[in-house]
């Protein structure tokens, strides 16, 4: 399962070389990084994915923001990087608000509140996911 | 201290509510056909019962979990869940 993904992402990338395409050069290694961070390939995972986060910035597609930091902060959550996540995906919750983006909204909080449960703060941690939960069961 | 009192103290207090939201993950992403998610909510439910001192439930949870992680080649949580139920056969 996790090899068909990889295979046909690999395919997507070398695609989006060929035409050499900014958008696409951000998507394709961000499915292979999401993919490397389902299957908890961790190594891959950041590799990918700060690739991904420097193409956004580079190229000025701040829209993908809020979905790349959230799979980027959950990465940093399971290799223990809570002091990189936090950051990170309070700033991708606050513009993922400001666009009214539901779905990343829910995502953010859900990464953002893992981050937060493996900090210690179960409080803050169990209001995210709650949050999340609802703005998930609302759509 | 009567063994109901120690249970009550060792049992989290919202760890029904705990139990019953993996359960609903886990028959949506059974649904869903979402098999990492399913894998995930087996191991919740396993540490969870573990915590509650559950543990028939706990070892079929974690077993699961376990089956599901090496199927999928998804090996970073795999030794989490052996570490508890090798603490469980410790006890």
């Amino acid at each position: 399962m996790f090899a068909e993904g990889r295979a046909l992402g690999e395919e997507g990338l070398q695609i989006a070389e060929e035409v050499a395409h900014p958008g696409s050069l951000m998507i394709a290694p961000l499915g292979l990084g999401m993919l490397a961070l389902r299957q908890g390939d961790l190594l891959n995972a950041l590799s990918l994915l700060e690739r991904v986060m420097d193409i956004c910035h580079e190229a000025d597609l701040s829209t993908y923001f809020p979905h790349i930091a959230a799979a980027l902060g959950a990465a940093y959550t399971l290799g223990g990087r809570v002091a990189d996540a936090v950051p990170l995906l309070t700033l991708a919750m606050a513009q993922a608000s400001a666009v009214e983006g539901v779905v990343y909204q829910a995502l953010c909080r859900l990464a953002l509140g893992e981050a937060q449960l493996r900090d210690g703060r179960v409080e803050e941690a169990q209001a995210l996911a709650e949050q999340a939960l609802a703005l998930a069961r609302a759509r | 201290m009567s063994p109901q009192r120690v249970a009550a103290r060792r049992e989290p207090p919202e760890s029904t509510q705990a139990g019953e939201y993996y359960h609903q993950a886990l028959a949506l992403a059974e649904e869903l056909s979402l098999r990492p998610p399913v894998a995930h909510c087996h191991r919740g439910l396993g540490r969870l019962y573990a915590i509650t001192s559950q543990h028939d439930q706990a070892r079929a949870a974690l077993s699961a979990a376990i089956d599901h992680y090496r199927t999928m080649e998804m090996t970073f949580r795999l030794p989490e869940v052996e570490a508890i139920l090798v603490q469980m056969a410790v006890r």
